[in-house]
């Protein structure tokens, strides 16, 4: 399952939804668990992907975006 | 504060072998792309479009506008002139694509959250040291890609579909949203249109009447359709993650896919030279196109900023023979292609290493895969670890081009305590023999191997996504920002 989690306002959202056609639940981080990362400060905060298997552990986590791992990643787990 | 103390003592006292900053290093005499220079002029950042018209490469800069810099010697480039538009905000003018027709250049911004508005800016490029600002066209449209036809500027604009304006008047003349997805940039040929249509693929419009343009077929090429260059009977998609797709247009049929590790989102084909251009995220790559539907890979270059960034390569253009032109977030580059060369290509997958948490006695260990992208035998002697009780089992082998091999690299330590260590994998790689890559583990906060903490998410409609309830699956958090 992949939830977009967003930190702008929701029209903003909504529009970019409508922009970029994405059909997954997009939500927002109120327990700011993205700044509970292990990443140091000076890493932008955008985009992080954090996947967890299905017993809840992460398995990855990543600043900025490599596909190729982040699909080794969710492939190990499924 | 800790993690950036740890990163200044690596840098500092160890530069030959620290992975810090990664510059391209001069290229070895058998080595296909060799990069000539970095500009190194007024800042900028969030490199997006390029294109290049004769010694002139023009790119639009996300926070500073339009730049125009002198390339009539690719190894020192230099800036002409730059022009933020009147539209939108001062603070940060936007550019997102570009369009050259004669002395016009088109760009365009579609608008979100730090700069709202959406708009087509036409700059006058006859002195391309003194830009100009001609007209605007701001519009509750969604600007993307653009490019030009005799007398029509076609746009793709997302849900707003494909658009044809006069360029003169910027005057609508025709509109088309029926048989189009998502469309995110546009290349024309003669009476049709190839439209990079977003997860639909690639959408073939008739434009024999730019005021009745009509959807024709839509080729699915996986992946997000994010720009195309078209070359005799081939249609070159950048797919996202999904890497390059080619598409024969004489039946409009899929001919292949050839995946990237990054996220390929541009493409530029050659001016002088058999060959195709792909950023592909963290790197561009360099297909040889000899036989136009079959792309071979030549090799890769990286474009990074920091080993542990990624560098956003979204931009690439190429200029006349062979040169072309890519970046990162805040650097242009500019490149040459020797066809006449081969080597061999190192590429490791992950970039960086984030071993599971591990107390003190017991070991954490992760897969490195290496792979050979270039076009000679890959030999690689060996490896060296950088870090306290770490580990690399890599035996001296040799890879044939497109072969893949993997090795571990372990964590042992005796005590609990973090890691902030690298690796160093030696190969005959023309401009990486010592390609290194950031390992760490045991940090503070949640890493891998840590449970997601027990927390509920909302969405747009108040729905509920608590972590607990969602086990059984895997999930994946997306963090992303629009702008």
């Amino acid at each position: 399952m992949v939830l977009g989690v967003a930190s702008e306002g929701t029209d903003t959202i909504y529009e970019f939804i409508e922009q970029t056609g994405i059909t997954f639940p997009v939500v927002f981080d109120e327990n700011r668990i993205r700044t509970s990362t292990n990443f140091p400060s000076y890493i932008s905060p955008f985009p992080r992907q954090i996947a967890t298997d299905r017993k809840g552990k992460i398995i990855y986590v990543a600043s900025e975006h490599s596909a190729g791992d982040l699909e080794a990643a969710l492939l190990g787990a499924l | 504060m800790r993690w950036l103390i740890a990163v200044l003592v690596v840098s500092s006292g160890c530069k030959s072998s620290a992975c810090g900053l990664q510059v391209s290093k001069k290229a070895a005499k058998s080595d296909p792309i060799e990069h000539l220079s970095n500009y190194a002029g007024p800042s900028f950042s969030e490199l997006m479009d390029i294109e290049v018209d004769g010694d002139v490469v023009w790119f639009c800069s996300g926070v500073i506008g339009l730049n125009a810099y002198d390339a009539s010697n690719p190894n020192k480039m230099t800036i002409l002139d730059r022009i933020s538009f009147s539209a939108g905000d001062d603070f940060y003018p936007r550019c997102q694509h570009l369009a050259v027709a004669g002395n016009k250049v088109y760009a365009t911004n579609r608008g979100d959250t730090i700069q709202p508005d959406s708009f087509i800016a036409v700059i006058d490029a006859s002195n391309p040291g003194k830009l100009v600002e001609l007209d605007t066209l701001v519009s509750e449209d969604n600007y993307e890609g653009i490019t030009t036809a005799g007398d029509l500027l076609y746009v793709a604009a997302h849900e707003d579909g494909l658009i044809a304006l006069n360029r003169h008047t910027l005057k609508e003349v025709g509109r088309l949203k029926e048989g189009l997805t998502n469309p995110w940039q546009v290349r024309i040929d003669g009476d049709r249109a190839y439209v990079a249509d977003g997860d639909a693929g690639l959408t073939v419009v008739d434009i024999s009447d730019p005021a009745a343009m009509v959807a024709m077929t839509t080729v699915e090429t996986g992946g997000t359709a994010k720009d195309l260059e078209l070359w005799g009977e081939a249609v070159y998609v950048a797919v996202g993650s999904a890497g390059l797709a080619v598409v024969d247009t004489a039946n409009h049929t899929l001919v292949t896919v050839r995946d990237t590790p990054g996220s390929a989102l541009g493409v530029a084909r050659g001016k002088g030279v058999d060959a195709v251009y792909v950023s592909d995220w963290n790197d561009v790559r360099v297909y040889d196109v000899s036989e136009r539907l079959d792309p071979v890979l030549v090799g890769h270059e990286p474009v990074l900023l920091h080993a542990d960034l990624d560098s956003r390569t979204l931009g690439i253009g190429a200029g006349p023979g062979d040169v072309f032109y890519s970046g990162n977030w805040t650097a242009l580059g500019s490149y040459r292609y020797h066809s006449d060369r081969s080597a061999p290509d190192l590429d490791l997958s992950p970039g960086q290493v984030f071993l599971s948490r591990t107390d003190g006695g017991e070991s954490t260990r992760a897969l490195v895969t290496v792979t050979n992208s270039g076009g000679e035998n890959l030999a690689i002697s060996g490896a060296n670890a950088h870090g306290h009780d770490l580990a690399v089992e890599l035996q001296s082998t040799t890879l044939k081009p497109g072969k893949s091999s993997t090795f571990a690299v372990t964590f042992s330590p005796e005590r609990s305590r973090p890691l902030e260590g690298w690796i160093n994998v030696h190969s005959n790689d023309a401009d990486e023999p010592n390609k290194c890559i950031p390992v760490l583990a045991n940090q503070d906060g949640l890493g891998v191997g840590d449970k997601i903490l027990d927390a509920t998410f909302f969405d747009l409609e108040g729905e509920p996504y608590n972590t607990r309830d969602l086990e059984g699956k895997v999930v994946l958090l997306a963090y992303f920002a629009t702008f």
